[in-house]
């Protein structure tokens, strides 16, 4: 089983060798120093580290003037390798830390590999590369795209030009572009139908003719027919080289899943080994956080108040029982006191728990209450499931907006209750402080508020 | 013996057949006219090759034996024996039924009579496809099978004749079907010729002043516009004699930007028989009609719009956007011209060179090109069609988006088609494709 599976995995990497091979991506590495790199061998490091390398220049070939390779030295290599990543959105430690690696055999095969993956399901970069192959091969196929790169979204370098004239120039002569190509692409269809009609009246021709004539077409026409078949054997490359490619984008594409399964085995192996190894700057379970999903400061925050958060929560759970079990321990002749007022106690503390985490649930998590609404007094529409990206609770009658006035009214009362909760449990705590602040002070008497 | 192209059309859905029978009777009464063999030569091999070269599919029998029966019976044309295909039950006006379940399961058999008709041609001009936007078999069937007809056809022309429907229509979701018709068709056509169920009304009411107007009525107007456009014409490629490759010659005077291939017809004079016995044209006031109809999207010679202006050139470039901008101002990206009748020779069509009416970055020599034609068309003495890639649909096309998305924010009706394979995911890629439609024609 486990043979079969480490086979399968080998054909899988193959596969992607093979595509990346056929996109005409050089350097690829074997399926032996991907299975290598995943245990970190330091053999692996540098075809994994060329064949990064290579993606990224194909990756941003269109938007940075990439110098060549072989006149860079290591360090603008290993620059232009993290600045890439880095605008892909790759978090690693090595690529956007505080301490980066001066030199390239300081990254492990495995980061490097990790950081290939990202790069190959970040965008669609092996679409991109296809369709540029595609489009050479085959210019029938489709009108030119203009390639913005593989971020989606990301600025295109022309738009940002000093002044508007130049962009709006460029734009109308890109569209002018756009039209003459179409144009010759349309008289291209056009040439290629009266070919084909050629070619069947001269087929029609010689068959009539045939009979008489076999061994005379080949010397007569020889040099013609040259010409015309050196064409046809160009058209045949073409066609294979183009078939290869695609029959290799298939075969990935069926693939595919086993690599990302694959692709988990690397990061669970590489989480366990940053577990035994010394957490560093940062904490141990950010750090694994960052591993799995390094993007994003908002995240990492939002991450890192929850562990606040549950922390507190976990720190105030057991001081509260502890102090309860010392109560018990210490109070042991009235047991029945010590039950009673333990019961009283604990639901003292329950509700001082509730009441704790409700505020929690209430200042982090936005109630519907909070974003804007319209009450409606009528029942809304019935409505089907909201939609994917709505991020509203399910289950209330919420429809673009509008509100229902009595869910509206629950939500509120609800709120007002804990709030007023909360304001009683904060007087309450202050008149013990006061209290025990001017028991502590000589010659002071505290008299408190009448009460209304 | 001129060896001419033809076009291998076919008819899909209830619309769709009866428009395309009407269109061949169009052509065919109006090839078989007086003085004109080389015309009716050319159109014949065109269209006819001993019987039509047109194919017929729908899910129900009705109308294809309706079209057949009545082509029979004109004694002039007919379809051909086998060239078409029904079954028992029709796709309930349900895009996704269309699409999903009776287009896979029946492709073979279609791509099998198509391929019968292109093979029969010597040299195909192209695949002429007519259907609605609204039923079910028209939109989801034929979207489905110009798919098809794309994958076997890579270099082939493919030219879609779309109706829309009535604004206030019949079907509670044309707009969805409309929708999904148009974003995917949109990747796979070449050119896609819009007709509208409303303008054509009107056409027939107060052009031709029809007091009860019927379905057929409405499609012969359309027979009448579409067949203006594909009947023989002297083009700039062909001078001399009439033009082997017309579909290609459209297609690459309007349609060469990949993403601009909406295309609108405009057909004038439109008149019923009677009024045009009396009436007596000049190019000069045709034309002068035409332009403004153009320039104020108007779609029919009633009620044209006459204060709306090109923008003078005087102003600079950027002024000159913001002005065309007002007044509803029409800017095309292309045009072709179509004249057909006596005199066309002394047409003078300078009118529409004017580069105001066009994309700045489009030399007018590209934008405008026009087809003459010395032959009267169907009765008309003298007739002149406008066909225009331009906004004038974008105003038609946001309305459908608009009601289409309004349904399908309380996703309305919207299981009717995720129970056939059609999800939500869908639905959504389809408005973002028609979004970006209507915003790359609205910044032209």
């Amino acid at each position: 089983m486990q043979r079969e599976k480490s086979v399968k995995v080998k054909e899988v990497i193959t596969s992607l060798c093979k595509l990346l091979s056929a996109l005409s991506v050089e350097s690829i590495p074997t399926a032996e120093a991907f299975r290598r790199a995943k245990f970190n061998r330091k053999d692996a490091t540098v075809d994994m580290w060329s064949l990064l390398r290579r993606i990224l220049q194909r990756a941003f070939a269109l938007d940075c003037a990439c110098q060549d390779s072989k006149d860079q030295d290591n360090n603008m290599q290993l620059l232009f390798v993290r600045s890439a990543l880095c605008h892909c959105g790759y978090g690693a430690p090595w690529v956007v830390g505080p301490r980066p690696p001066s030199h390239i055999e300081e990254v492990g095969s495995r980061d490097l590999l990790l950081a290939f993956s990202w790069v190959l399901s970040t965008g669609n970069l092996l679409d991109v590369l296809l369709a540029e192959n595609v489009h050479q091969l085959d210019s029938l196929s489709s009108g030119p795209t203009i390639v913005r790169g593989l971020i989606p979204g990301q600025l295109d370098v022309s738009a940002c030009g000093p002044r508007a004239d130049t962009t709006v120039k460029t734009d109308q002569v890109v569209q002018a572009l756009q039209w003459q190509y179409g144009k010759l692409r349309l008289q291209w269809k056009s040439l290629l139908s009266a070919q084909e009609e050629r070619s069947k009246f001269t087929h029609r021709i010689i068959s009539n003719i045939s009979s008489s004539a076999v061994c005379q077409p080949h010397v007569t026409g020889s040099n013609h027919s040259n010409m015309t078949s050196t064409a046809l054997d160009k058209e045949l490359e073409r066609i294979q080289a183009l078939n290869g490619i695609l029959e290799a984008y298939l075969d990935w594409k069926l693939h595919e899943h086993l690599f990302w399964c694959w692709m988990d085995s690397v990061i669970d192996s590489s989480l366990a080994d940053a577990s035994e190894v010394k957490p560093g700057d940062w904490p141990p379970g950010e750090r694994a956080v960052t591993v799995r999903c390094p993007y994003g400061d908002e995240t990492r925050r939002a991450v890192r108040r929850l562990d606040k958060m549950l922390l507190r929560l976990q720190t105030e759970l057991r001081g509260r029982r502890i102090e309860q079990s010392t109560l018990t321990l210490t109070s042991q002749g009235g047991r029945q006191g010590a039950s009673r007022l333990s019961e009283s106690q604990r639901m003292e503390v329950e509700k001082k728990v509730s009441g704790y985490l409700e505020g929690l649930r209430l200042t982090n998590t936005s109630a519907i209450t909070s974003r804007g609404f319209l009450p409606c007094l009528q029942d809304p529409q019935p409505t089907k499931p909201p939609h994917r990206f709505h991020t509203g609770e399910p289950g209330l009658a919420v429809t673009g907006g509008m509100l229902q006035a009595s869910t509206a009214l629950d939500e509120l009362r609800e709120r007002e209750a804990v709030l007023q909760w909360q304001l009683e449990r904060s007087r309450q705590n202050m008149r013990v402080e006061m209290q025990r602040q001017a028991s502590t002070m000589e010659g002071m008497v505290l008299i408190p508020p009448i009460k209304r | 013996m001129s060896i001419d192209m033809s076009v291998v059309s076919l008819q899909l859905g209830q619309c769709g057949n009866q428009i395309g029978h009407e269109l061949f009777s169009v052509i065919s009464d109006d090839s078989n006219g007086p003085n004109r063999k080389k015309y009716k030569q050319c159109s014949d091999d065109r269209f006819f090759y001993e019987t039509s070269a047109g194919v017929l599919v729908d899910m129900e029998p009705k109308v294809i034996s309706q079209a057949i029966a009545k082509a029979s019976k004109s004694g002039r044309w007919r379809y051909g024996d086998k060239a078409h295909f029904s079954q028992k039950q029709g796709s309930g006006n349900n895009w996704a039924n269309g699409f999903c379940v009776h287009g896979p399961r029946h492709e073979e058999a279609v791509e099998d009579l198509v391929r019968k008709e292109i093979e029969r041609c010597d040299r195909l001009a192209g695949i002429f496809t007519m259907m609605s936007v609204a039923g079910g078999t028209g939109s989801g069937v034929g979207t489905y099978i110009t798919q098809r007809l794309r994958d076997l056809y890579p270099n082939s022309f493919i030219l879609n004749q779309v109706t829309w429907p009535y604004g206030a229509g019949e079907v509670i979701v044309q707009n969805y079907n409309s929708v999904l018709t148009l974003s995917h068709l949109y990747q796979l056509s070449d050119a896609i010729l819009v007709h509208e169920n409303d303008t054509v009304h009107k056409i027939c009411s107060r052009l031709m002043n029809i007091k009860h107007i019927s379905i057929s009525d409405v499609n012969k107007v359309i027979a009448h516009q579409l067949a203006s456009v594909l009947q023989p014409a002297y083009t700039a490629d062909s001078p001399c004699h009439y033009s082997t490759n017309p579909i290609g010659e459209l297609m690459s005077s309007l349609v060469s930007h990949p993403e601009y291939k909406l295309l609108s017809l405009c057909n004038i004079p439109q008149m019923s028989s009677t009024s045009l016995a009396y009436s007596v044209f000049n190019w000069p006031g045709l034309l002068k009609h035409l332009r403004q109809m153009l320039i104020a999207s108007a779609r029919m010679e009633e009620g044209i719009d006459w204060t709306v202006s090109a923008p003078s050139a005087v102003t600079s470039g950027g002024e000159s956007a913001t002005n065309s901008r007002h007044k509803n101002f029409n800017i095309s990206l292309a045009n072709l011209l179509i004249l057909r009748g006596k005199d066309v020779s002394t047409a003078v069509t300078d009118g529409f060179k004017d580069p105001t009416l066009y994309v700045p970055w489009l030399k007018t020599e590209n934008s405008f090109s026009t087809w003459t034609c010395p032959v009267a068309f169907n009765g008309y003495e003298k007739s002149a069609t406008l066909v225009s890639n331009s906004q004038s649909l974008l105003k038609p096309l946001d309305n459908i988006v608009r009601k289409a998305w309004n349904m399908f924010a309380s996703r309305a009706y919207v299981h009717q088609y995720t129970k056939f394979g059609i999800s939500e995911e869908d639905f959504l890629d389809s408005f973002t494709a028609l979004e970006q439609i209507i915003s790359s024609y609205t910044h032209l």
